[in-house]
């Protein structure tokens, strides 16, 4: 039945009576650009050479091209009639995303210097780099005997061997008992040193002045440590230039988002929403 | 004498796979120039980029917030919670499933670039008619039978494949933090799982100019090495596969036989020895490395086993698979083939990795975020089940893990050479820091001096090192160094698992209770040691580490050793027992936790081995 219909038009169509379009349901247009559209998808081509290639095709070939296309949009209006869009559940999703993605359409992809200038200082807390410190230790374990007094006495003897003999910084294992964790702390925040040595031992280190000598011993939760502090960078904002990349992509996320929210704003307020009591009692705080 | 000892180390380093790349030159241990960082990371990781991913609701999370998360910044998932690392990691693969890679995100937001293919307009035939659940069922179909579900061309995937590797070079800060190039090749035969993970050591220059293998063109292993083969003469990119699910392959991950029945060689040996050299022993998907129907004495084997079939749920699991699954399993098959053939197809060092497919990597018991979006918190994911409650019950899920690498710096080049070295261990989720070293002659008490890694180097391998050839008379000793996670739960023991094959032809294990907290004592009697116990209150979801130990380090001796019988040893490090993700869900949820999975793990570590050789 539905191809003596579709016969019928195509039929209307060769001998030239075409009809001006109505709000018909019933009604399938073939019109040139919906051809060309066709020809597109199903040639992988989008460029102007589709209404060529319908031009240049042989009558039989044009006839099957309208019909594929007239099928194509008869089963489709067929599928939302028969409501196969209703509870599918990833059709429904499908579609909200299109929609929540025509909200980014026309959103600016590239900043300027300036934009980004704005948005690092906006956001410097989370690109700050915190302070880092490089050192090394010798490790005097609280495990061994003799009594925590006594081993300190041993520390500060050894700090002075240290100091005296000039024991330079990659000497360090040369001493002192093994470190569960790391010998040399290379550029390291107070959260990773903290996380090792203990909150107050960290501190302590970090308050430490920078300098050639061995410094201690400060007490950790592992035992006692001499120091020898290399350097000590300060917390620091990094510039627009390195780190352009990821401001870049935070600048366009944020662009995006608001653009998303205001366009799904915009459509929400196209509608009164109207809540069961029950559910308004619900939500009340 | 050291030097006698020593050459006769790199006579060993020379026989092993590794001298086939050349890369026992490119690292000395005899100077102070040795790993002294380690290094924690997730080699398997998918965001929206996937296609299985994208079709089960990841439809926002993209490589570039994968790279965010991964070093520290926060995200919201797709419940809506707002989710951020305790402590960044070092390093990560976004691993997306080469096979229509990007595909489903770019069709459905109408990217010419796909929508043109053949494979776009046949997803638009199955949109058109009310079917997306067939445009969704053409990822494993493709993979099936691509000529009914035509792949994308090989210039469409080469242009989504760029835009992959332009991100990764775009959040790789050497120094700081890695950001590897890498793809997951998705082979399945017959519901079996064979995935490989890829990944490069280079960055997009190279890797860009040739777009990914897939299982779309061959599920066979073999296809895959010549691929990477092609890879490396064609544009000198060095990469390397990491495969992933032996428990899911049900036999078919180290196998007797090739994909076509026949029996394995020495060609095969070499070849899959040269382009794997590690395997994700443990992720989400179960933990590889014991099962209790193969190491029946051992009282660990049964953590996260899951042994009921494969990856597809199409074959029930049969015992004679497990050998063929199990990382124990196949390291001692692995023995038995370097026997036959010379060479030793599955001499493989071991990671963990967590192949999440919401672009969010989280490992720990108490901040875990599953699988796909169905299993991200929320009371829900403790009654439903894997892809629309297709697959295996979500309560399952296991909270794991971490590759952990031994480098010299956070590069790429530092972790895929430490990876090739096999000087890599696998953590099921929490960072403790282990070291693991094989020699002749250290001494009793090396572990105490501060500088015991020189030593250690010097005199003896690494994890993922091989020995031969000692003194006469005389067994290897191993150290084993282990700390806790700073953030984390104390030590139970160390272990060290040997696996050999013995004078008449039998494979054999043993596993050793080498370092362990407290004053416990092996019973006489069992050769057990007692359990640590416990300090885990199921209703609060809490623990104490007022049992276990901060760290434990000892030098063992091999009291069986037979210079005779190949053998291979790795340590293996237990925590004191914590609440399980499903406890802790339990207690913040107000749910009842399921009774198929227990109330507490004791999360560990699985170091590389070291392999001796007569």
């Amino acid at each position: 039945m539905q191809f003596l219909a579709i016969g019928g038009v195509l039929s209307a169509l060769w001998w030239g009576l075409w009809a001006p379009p109505a709000n018909d349901p019933n009604r399938i247009e073939v019109t040139q650009a919906a051809i060309e559209q066709f020809i597109q998808f199903r040639t992988r081509n989008f460029s102007d050479a589709a209404s060529d290639r319908f031009a240049q095709m042989t009558p039989a070939a044009r006839r099957a091209v309208v019909e594929d296309f007239v099928r194509e949009e008869a089963m489709y209006r067929e599928a939302m009639r028969l409501g196969l869009a209703e509870g599918d559940y990833v059709i429904r999703q499908r579609l909200v995303q299109k929609v929540d993605f025509m909200g980014t359409q026309g959103v600016e992809r590239s900043p300027t210097r300036t934009e980004l200038e704005a948005l690092l200082s906006e956001r410097e807390a989370s690109f700050r780099v915190p302070a880092m410190v490089t050192f090394t230790h010798v490790f005097l374990s609280a495990d061994e005997e003799p009594s925590l007094a006594s081993k300190r006495d041993g520390a500060l003897a050894l700090l002075l061997e240290l100091n005296r003999n000039q024991i330079p910084f990659h000497q360090a294992t040369r001493f002192g008992d093994r470190f569960a964790y790391l010998v040399n702390y290379v550029e390291q925040p107070l959260d990773v040193v903290a996380s090792h040595f203990g909150e107050d031992a960290a501190q302590a280190i970090f308050e430490l002045p920078t300098e050639s000598a061995w410094q201690g011993p400060i007490a950790s939760t592992w035992g006692l440590h001499l120091i020898n502090k290399q350097a000590h960078i300060q917390e620091r904002t990094p510039n627009v230039a390195e780190i352009a990349p990821q401001l870049t992509a935070l600048w366009r996320a944020e662009k995006e988002s608001v653009a998303r929210r205001e366009a799904a704003e915009r459509i929400l307020g196209q509608y009164d929403v109207v809540m069961e009591p029950h559910i308004r009692g619900a939500i009340e705080p | 004498m050291r030097v006698d000892r020593w050459s006769k180390g790199l006579l060993g380093l020379g026989l092993s796979a590794l001298s086939l790349s050349g890369l026992a030159a490119e690292y000395s241990p005899v100077d102070a120039d040795y790993p002294k960082n380690v290094y924690f990371g997730d080699t398997h990781l998918h965001t929206r980029n996937s296609a299985d991913a994208y079709s089960l609701g990841n439809l926002n999370l993209t490589p570039a917030d994968a790279f965010r998360f991964a070093q520290g910044q926060e995200l919201t998932a797709h419940n809506g919670m707002r989710v951020q690392l305790r402590r960044p990691l070092d390093f990560l693969v976004v691993s997306d499933h080469s096979e229509y890679l990007g595909g489903y995100y770019r069709f459905n937001v109408n990217d010419p670039i796909v929508t043109a293919t053949d494979a776009g307009v046949q997803w638009q035939d199955f949109v058109r008619e009310g079917n997306p659940n067939q445009m969704m069922g053409t990822f494993t179909g493709s993979m099936a039978d691509p000529e009914a579900y035509p792949p994308f061309p090989k210039e469409t995937q080469k242009l989504i494949w760029e835009d992959v590797t332009l991100t990764a070079d775009d959040h790789n800060q050497p120094g700081r933090f890695t950001a590897f190039i890498g793809y997951e090749w998705t082979a399945m035969i017959n519901g079996n799982n064979l995935h490989r993970v890829v990944i490069y050591r280079d960055g997009a220059e190279k890797a860009k100019q040739m777009a990914p293998f897939t299982s779309q063109e061959s599920a066979d292993p073999r296809d895959l090495w010549d691929a990477l083969q092609a890879v490396e003469d064609q544009t000198g990119a060095k990469v390397m596969a990491i495969a992933h699910n032996g428990n899911l392959s049900n036999g078919m991950m180290f196998p007797s036989q090739t994909v076509d029945g026949e029996k394995l060689t020495l060609a095969y040996a070499e070849t899959r020895a040269r382009w794997e050299p590690i395997y994700e022993v443990s992720q989400v998907k179960g933990d590889g490395e014991a099962h209790p129907t193969l190491s029946p004495d051992d009282e660990f084997a049964d953590f996260e086993n899951w042994d009921w079939d494969n990856i597809g749920r199409t074959e029930e699991k049969e015992d004679w698979m497990l050998e063929h699954e199990y990382a124990r399993g196949a390291l001692k098959l692995g023995l038995q083939y370097e026997a036959s053939l010379g060479v030793n197809p599955f001499k493989v060092g071991l990671i963990s990795s967590t192949d999440g497919h919401n672009t969010i990597s989280t490992t720990e018991e108490d901040n875990f975020f599953g699988k796909f979006p169905e299993s991200e918190p929320g009371p829900e994911r403790f009654t439903n089940a894997m892809a629309n409650n297709q697959l295996w019950q979500n309560a399952k899920l296991v909270a794991s893990g971490y590759a952990a690498v031994w480098a010299t710096e956070n590069t790429r080049e530092a972790l895929f050479d430490a990876m090739q070295r096999k000087e890599v261990y696998a953590t099921t989720g929490s960072r403790m820091q282990v070291r693991f070293f094989g020699g002749w002659g250290y001494a009793d008490d090396v572990v105490d001096h501060a500088n015991y890694l020189d030593t250690a180097y010097g005199g003896g391998v690494p994890m993922g090192g091989d020995l031969t050839a000692g003194p006469d008379g005389e067994a290897p000793r191993f150290i084993v160094v282990a700390a806790r996670d700073p953030d984390g739960a104390n030590l139970d023991r160390v272990q060290i698992v040997k696996g050999w094959l013995a004078a008449d032809g039998s494979l054999q294990e043993k596993v050793y209770d080498v370092a362990w907290s407290g004053a416990r004592a092996i019973d006489p009697v069992t050769g057990k040691l007692p359990p640590v116990g416990s300090t885990v209150d199921e209703a609060r979801a809490t623990y104490k580490n007022t049992i276990g130990a901060p760290e434990l380090a000892v030098v063992w001796q091999d009291p069986t050793f037979n210079p005779e019988e190949r053998a291979f040893y790795y340590a293996r490090v237990l925590e004191i027992p914590r609440p399980r993700w499903t406890t802790v869900d339990a207690m913040y949820f107000g749910v009842e936790r399921p009774d198929y999975v227990p109330a507490s793990i004791q999360d560990r570590a699985y170091t590389s081995p070291i392999w001796y050789t007569p």
